[in-house]
């Protein structure tokens, strides 16, 4: 556990910050923040977070502009510790309000907040450091290091390991169907309608993912890995609505960098040799928490190599029954657009409701759960609630739900002779989920 | 730490920041999708009670048992009647059985010639709309012409033709419904001025907002036809117009709390003045259906609003920001056969929808008093049909359809056509008024929703994924 430079990290700090700065602006301003936090009337929750609600609507803008302060304090390095754990568990708590609002790189932010909020971050290039300059370090353990690389790597790996499989290698979905509508796009847009443009793009995003962590861990094909994450990210920005997911992959793939990387630009824009100062005698002496922090680490690690391959569990195909698809980086792996209606039945007179989730959804909520066979459950479960707490019970809740996946002919995917009603959720194998169809996606033409 | 360094370092990171930035483009009301679903919550039905005679489509309907009004009719009516509109310019004429006439003026649609292409869909939507609202805006005139005449002439025979023009009127618009984008969208949606809950404000029911300004003559006043916040939606449109031409009852569809009962001045009107007021009320309402036509031809039209224009030629400096922007905008459109027609006019008084509470609501169809609401869901099919087929003559010309089997999902086209006949079908073979069958034979009225749902799980499903469409407000928040 030798200490080896803190800059990459305070650079890190600062960027991250940033970035989830402008994450909360964005939230704001483009008035998601009552569109997906507001409005709804009915959340769907996360195994085991159910006491987890939404706050009122003014506290809950309010929390968002907390958030950014906090973020910007990160990125400053003021108050540090406390402003990223209190940031770390605030956007937390933001994805734990509803499941419908679950992307991956959310999830990533929430993880990186909270490795950044345990690490010494602030103790250089900080307004921390610059008011209590005895805190201030030049040095950090190499662990961090090696934990943020690992953190990365991660995400890269597996989201290329997600794409190992037939629709997005053989037939080109559903990037055949994305690239379709994006014939306009500037100088590229002719190409996407070739024949050939899904299955090159598939190909470079495969092999991107599952190569690009060695690329960016080799010293001499470094720098061009790095610019071709640039690409990469700034293409898939360009094309997809994807947010703030290329900012935070392109800040993150830095820490593949020396961690010196900071001080060396900062020499090259000065023109002068920035000198890195010896580790102070304090930084060098071994902590009396590294065996913990190591065993921690170790854990973390192990956490986040297992969860992405839950879905082994449960066999068939992960892209259509979702048990196992978060939290697993699937990053853009499916085209998946479905319709959901409820069969209500009374036990006692045998009347019938057809009920549409738009009674009780948003349409945002409605496009996520008619894919997502645990949310259609989850769902079932509130419509049954609804319908005895109005006196129109005891009833038989069934759900007629069908779903086209990666261009796929509909069919259905929950059994609709199974009364949801007297389902459990629960962590083993769904037997209500139908197989999913074993016919190819098309292969549709781009125009 | 040096201050050049402090500043190096912020600039480095102002130069990631800025980066960021430029992912973050606000999806402003360019990139707003029309949501399709957004409108005021319905007030649900006004409790007029069931019609006792349930007549032919077109007839009128009286309610023996009305709420409270209390009293009996007596005395003068106080406040003035809105003189006579002037006359209006020679209009096309509605046709019999509801066959729309195409007054001499609107431009037709043309068929469009070689390989698909999405700014060919473009050109033939806006042509098609043009045209819907020009076919729409002869009839509102003609509406317009009957309501005024019948105040000089009351007579049961003179409010034949007002009722007359209403139908045709409906007739055109229902088709007109499949097209809520740009002008008629919401005003928060790309090129959106909310002009269709100006037009027609359902499924916002308020009988008992009309008869209030019945009342207080609200409907004389020029402030009428100003914004919406000064009479409400609910108080015109074409909706209101249904009831002010179609219930001859007396009575008033408020409660007795209504300040129009507990003080009595429904009841010191008299039946003679409230027929009177209706009258005067039905012509300024008519009046204002027309403006907004006008308005939805003039913002559609090249030395107008040209939204045309808008429409084809995307861009950065455009209403919509790329050609798929403005196709999710129409596509979303034909969101309306699902949400409003499926399960709006169809499974609530089905008694479907659990927002009926019977086993059937067959008071909560769409035109309870004009007897007309299987005939609003043929119209609505057919301009769903003009959407997806075309609009040319016999459904020729550039249509969905047509883009599906430009991506090679002409399979997918044949079976949405497929499910369109059988749902065009089933609606058409609804032969008396839709509230009578939901009562008497609700299997054919079941039969028209199943075949109707069909259609809809196709389009919420395989077309939007094919052709990578986003689903009503699909563009709000982000995606991995």
């Amino acid at each position: 556990m030798e200490p080896g430079d803190i800059a990459w990290l305070a650079a890190f700090r600062v960027l991250f910050g940033a970035s989830m700065a402008v994450s909360m602006v964005r939230f704001i301003t483009f008035g998601w923040v009552d569109e997906l936090f507001v409005r709804p009337s009915f959340r769907f929750k996360y195994f085991g977070f159910e006491w987890v609600d939404a706050l009122p609507p003014e506290p809950m803008h309010a929390l968002f502009w907390v958030l950014g302060g906090l973020a910007l304090c990160v990125a400053a390095g003021l108050c540090f510790r406390a402003a990223s754990l209190l940031f770390a568990l605030g956007f937390v708590y933001l994805e734990l309000v509803d499941v419908t609002n679950y992307l991956n790189h959310y999830y990533l932010a929430g993880l990186l907040a909270f490795l950044l909020a345990f690490s010494p971050a602030d103790r250089a290039f900080s307004l921390s450091a610059l008011l209590r300059p005895a805190r201030a370090r030049s040095s950090s353990p190499k662990l961090w290091l090696y934990l943020f690389r690992f953190q990365v790597g991660v995400v890269y790996v597996y989201a290329g390991l997600a794409k190992a499989h037939a629709d997005w290698l053989f037939h080109a979905q559903p990037l055949r169907i994305w690239l379709g509508s994006h014939g306009d796009f500037p100088v590229l847009g002719p190409l996407f309608a070739t024949a050939w443009a899904p299955y090159l793009m598939s190909w470079t995003g495969f092999l991107f993912d599952t190569t690009i962590v060695g690329w960016l861990s080799w010293r001499k094909s470094r720098p061009f890995a790095y610019l071709a994450v640039v690409v990469f990210h700034a293409l898939t920005g360009a094309l997809f609505p994807i947010g703030m997911f290329p900012a935070i992959m392109m800040l993150s793939a830095l820490v593949f960098f020396e961690p010196e990387w900071p001080r060396r630009l900062l020499a090259m824009v000065s023109r002068r040799a920035a000198p890195l100062a010896p580790p102070s005698a304090a930084e060098l002496r071994p902590s009396r928490l590294r065996a913990a922090g190591l065993a921690l680490a170790l854990g973390y690690c192990a956490l986040e190599l297992v969860m992405p391959l839950r879905f082994l569990a449960y066999g068939g195909n992960v892209r259509w029954h979702e048990q196992g698809m978060r939290f697993s980086w699937r990053v853009m792996v499916r085209e998946k657009n479905g319709t959901v209606t409820f069969l209500v039945k009374n036990k006692r007179t045998g009347r019938t409701w057809h009920v549409s989730p738009s009674r009780y959804l948003t349409d945002i909520q409605e496009r996520e759960m008619s894919g997502q066979p645990d949310l259609i459950l989850e769902l079932a479960h509130h419509v049954r609630d609804d319908f005895e707490r109005r006196g129109l019970g005891p009833v038989e809740v069934r759900a007629e739900a069908l779903v086209s996946l990666n261009g796929r002919r509909l069919a259905p995917i929950i059994d609709p002779t199974v009364d949801l009603a007297t389902v459990s959720d629960g962590l083993g194998r769904a037997r209500f989920i139908l197989p999913a169809p074993a016919e190819p996606p098309p292969h549709l033409k781009a125009i | 730490m040096t201050a050049r360094l402090w500043l190096s370092l912020a600039g480095g990171a102002g130069v990631l920041v800025a980066l960021s930035l430029g992912a973050c483009r606000k999806p402003g009301p360019d990139e707003i999708v029309y949501t399709g679903a957004n409108r005021a919550p319905s007030e649900g039905p006004e409790r007029g009670g069931t019609s006792s005679e349930p007549g032919g489509s077109g007839g009128t309907s009286s309610a023996p048992g009305g709420t409270a009004s209390g009293g009996s009719f007596g005395g003068t009516a106080s406040g003035g009647r809105d003189p006579n509109a002037g006359g209006g310019d020679t209009a096309g004429a509605g046709g019999e059985d509801g066959a729309i006439d195409p007054g001499p003026t609107c431009p037709t649609v043309p068929v469009g010639r070689g390989a698909f292409t999405k700014r060919g869909l473009l050109e033939a939507v806006a042509a098609c709309a043009t045209r819907e609202y020009c076919l729409f805006q002869d009839e509102a005139r003609t509406l317009r012409d009957r309501a005024a005449e019948s105040l000089a002439e009351p007579s049961e025979a003179a409010s034949a033709a007002p009722r007359e023009a209403w139908l045709a009127a409906m007739a055109s618009w229902e088709a007109a419904e499949l097209f809520q984008f740009g002008p008629a969208a919401p005003a928060m949606s790309p090129g959106g001025l909310g002009l269709r809950d100006l037009v027609y404000s359902w499924p916002i029911v308020a009988r008992c907002k009309v008869d209030e300004q019945t009342v207080s003559g609200f409907y004389a006043n020029d402030a009428f036809f100003g914004p919406p916040d000064r009479s409400l939606s609910s108080g015109r449109t074409l909706r209101a117009l249904e009831y002010l031409l179609f219930y001859s009852g007396t009575d008033n569809g408020c409660t007795q709390f209504s300040p129009i009962n507990s003080s009595g001045s429904w009841t010191r009107l008299g039946a003679d003045e409230v027929r009177a007021r209706r009258r005067a009320y039905a012509a300024r309402v008519a009046e204002d259906v027309l403006r907004r036509a006008d308005a939805l031809v003039e913002a559609w039209s090249p030395t107008g609003g040209d939204f045309t224009t808008k429409l084809v030629e995307t861009g950065s400096d455009s209403v919509f920001a790329s050609e798929q922007a403005a196709l999710n905008a129409v596509g979303g459109a034909l969101f309306y056969l699902e949400k409003q027609v499926k399960d709006g006019k169809l499974a609530v008084p089905l008694g479907l929808d659990a927002a009926c509470p019977a086993a059937s609501c067959p008071d909560q169809v769409e035109a309870y008093f004009a007897h007309t609401s299987a005939d609003h869901i043929a119209r609505n099919l057919r301009g769903f049909r003009k959407l997806f087929q075309g609009c040319a003559e016999g459904n020729a010309g550039v249509g969905f359809d047509d883009w599906l089997v430009a991506v090679g999902a002409g399979e997918l086209s044949s079976r949405m056509l497929a499910a369109l006949d059988g749902a065009e079908s089933e609606a058409a073979s609804l032969d008396a008024p839709l509230e009578t069958l939901i009562v008497n034979e609700p299997a054919r009225v079941q039969r028209a929703y199943d075949a109707l749902k069909a259609l809809t799980d196709l389009l919420k499903t395989e077309f939007i994924t094919t052709l990578n469409l986003e689903r009503p407000a699909g563009t709000i928040g982000d995606n991995d």
